[in-house]
């Protein structure tokens, strides 16, 4: 891989709050936030919960699957971190029907083509990749069915 | 109907604008500049501006600008908190409610921009968190094409209803001299063939990047009536967004929807908006919309209710019907920030004005109505309504 031409801005922000979303990641779980007390999922994290304002938030597992809800191709090599050859990519929008409907963004997996057209509705299952140039592991999409989910 | 309705007007505008990085003196210097024009256009003088408003930061504050200008008093200073471009109306809004309520008697709603102080809208990378950058999303473009792919992919909104917002306001900038587009027609071959930015946006798509400052001058209505005899009334203004909307990394409900549309109990800007002036989208003459990109302007039209949500969009949203000076529906007449010019989106409300005078380049017919729908998919947005003296006696 040659497309890092710089290190991708990942990792915990600095309020720590999504802290264990990446420390999960680095041991090869998905975990999401979900509240403690009403039980409904919620992401990005946050301090409290939209739905009962309890701030007893849990950090839970959720399988990595689930369909597009939207997608981009990026052809503007708007991150310069990148470099200008990792253009066109597709970045997928990923509804997890195992986290109460969440969204997570993420870029397509090892093997499939990064340029690759999804269609809004089409089942992704996800890989947690270590990534060059970025210090934390990332969550990428695969369709459903492929050699590449066959091989996750 | 609100109390607001019908008592503050726009009685004085002024717009520069220049190339990319080559703005005079600085951001202070150029909004000095259209505070003074936008005052002598107003017939108002300097010293009597009490008041300021702005929005999307900055650091020229009510106190800075009112110490330049050597003001008399100063009653009001704010600035529109939140939703970036989203909040251009709102500044409006906010300056007409401060008059209306006799807080203030001269307020100056501003925005300048040099790209030597702020570097550039489109690249502000840094708005986004890591969630976003990993994946390779770093641009306002990209977001806004998130929501817009759904758009056309599940509501079915064609495409076409893009591309003829973006010939419009080419159409528009041919009779619009300054407009970066004057001069540069645009057809569809050369739209189609354009490069890609962010699928489904084409360059043509995107909004321009201008150093320039925009001032217009709010008074009380009787004010108005004695300054001039065509002030630009607002009828009515609203700013907001469904709870949460795009403050949870595209995990909001109301996902494509430009943000004025219901909340999760009703209501809305949009709706808010037509309830406060007791007319509705049927009676809007002409529309400035602010377009960061072209697909986010589309779902405004929608949201306002001036255009029909999924394939139907298509049939309103024709180069024809969107055309001044014959069209059903025309929209962004000095060219709008794709083929005009750009200053955060308030040049757009300096033409909603000019169209209530009756001064565009693109004048329209007998216009009584005239819609300024601010940023689009910011996490706050707002739109005001102008107008004529008809209109809201």
């Amino acid at each position: 891989m040659t497309e890092v031409s710089g290190e991708l801005p990942c990792g915990p922000a600095d309020d720590g709050l999504d802290r264990p979303h990446w420390e999960g990641l680095r041991e090869g779980r998905l975990l999401l936030q979900r509240c403690g007390r009403c039980r409904t999922w919620r992401w990005t994290p946050r301090l409290l919960c939209p739905g009962c304002r309890s701030f007893d938030v849990r950090w839970e597992d959720v399988e990595p699957r689930g369909r597009v809800f939207s997608w981009i191709r990026t052809h503007h090599p708007y991150l310069v971190e990148l470099g200008p050859d990792a253009v066109p990519y597709t970045t997928v929008l990923v509804e997890l029907p195992g986290a109460g409907g969440s969204r997570v963004l993420g870029r397509a997996a090892a093997g499939v083509d990064p340029a690759r057209g999804f269609r809004i509705g089409e089942e992704v299952v996800g890989r947690i990749e270590d990534v060059p140039g970025a210090a934390w592991p990332l969550l990428r999409w695969a369709p459903v069915g492929t050699q590449q989910d066959v091989a996750a | 109907m609100s109390g607001l309705r019908g008592a503050a007007a726009v009685v004085g505008v002024a717009d520069h604008f220049h190339p990319r990085g080559q703005g005079p003196g600085g951001e202070r210097r150029m909004v000095l500049e259209a505070v003074l024009d936008a005052c002598a256009d107003a017939g108002v003088e300097p010293r009597e501006v009490d008041g300021f408003v702005s929005y999307a930061g900055g650091d020229l504050t009510g106190p800075v600008l009112g110490t330049e200008l050597g003001i008399d008093e100063l009653r009001w200073s704010s600035m529109v908190w939140g939703g970036g471009g989203g909040g251009a109306a709102a500044a409006i809004g906010q300056a007409a409610a401060a008059v209306a309520t006799g807080q203030a008697e001269c307020v100056v709603v501003f925005r300048g921009m040099a790209q030597a102080d702020i570097g550039r809208l489109g690249y502000a990378k840094y708005h986004f968190d890591q969630h976003y950058l990993a994946h390779g999303v770093a641009a306002p473009a990209q977001v806004c094409a998130l929501r817009t792919q759904r758009m056309l992919e599940v509501d079915g909104v064609p495409a076409e209803a893009m591309r003829a917002l973006v010939l419009a306001a080419y159409a528009h900038a041919q009779r619009t001299p300054g407009a970066v587009g004057h001069g540069r027609p645009l057809d569809v071959e050369t739209y189609e063939a354009s490069r890609l930015i962010v699928e489904p946006f084409h360059l043509f798509d995107c909004s321009r990047e201008n150093d320039g400052a925009v001032a217009l001058v709010v008074v009380p209505a009787e004010r108005a009536r004695a300054l001039r005899p065509d002030p630009a009334y607002v009828v009515a203004a609203a700013q907001g967004a469904p709870g949460g909307y795009a403050g949870t990394t595209e995990n909001d409900t109301p996902y494509v929807t430009a943000g004025f549309g219901p909340g999760a109990r009703g209501g809305g800007v949009a709706a808010r908006l037509w309830a406060a002036a007791g007319l509705g989208p049927a009676d809007v003459d002409v529309v400035q919309v602010y377009e960061n990109f072209s697909g986010p302007a589309v779902a405004s039209l929608i949201d306002h209710g001036l255009v029909p949500p999924g394939p139907a969009a298509g049939e309103v949203m024709t180069v024809e019907q969107l055309t001044a000076p014959g069209g059903r529906l025309p929209v962004n007449t000095n060219g709008g920030n794709i083929a005009g010019s750009f200053v955060n989106g308030m040049g757009l409300a300096v033409e909603a004005v000019r169209q209530i005078r009756g001064t565009s380049t693109n004048q329209v017919d007998d216009v009584r109505t005239s819609l300024f729908i601010g940023g689009p998919m910011a996490p706050m947005v707002s739109s005001v309504l102008f107008g004529t003296a008809e209109v809201i006696a």
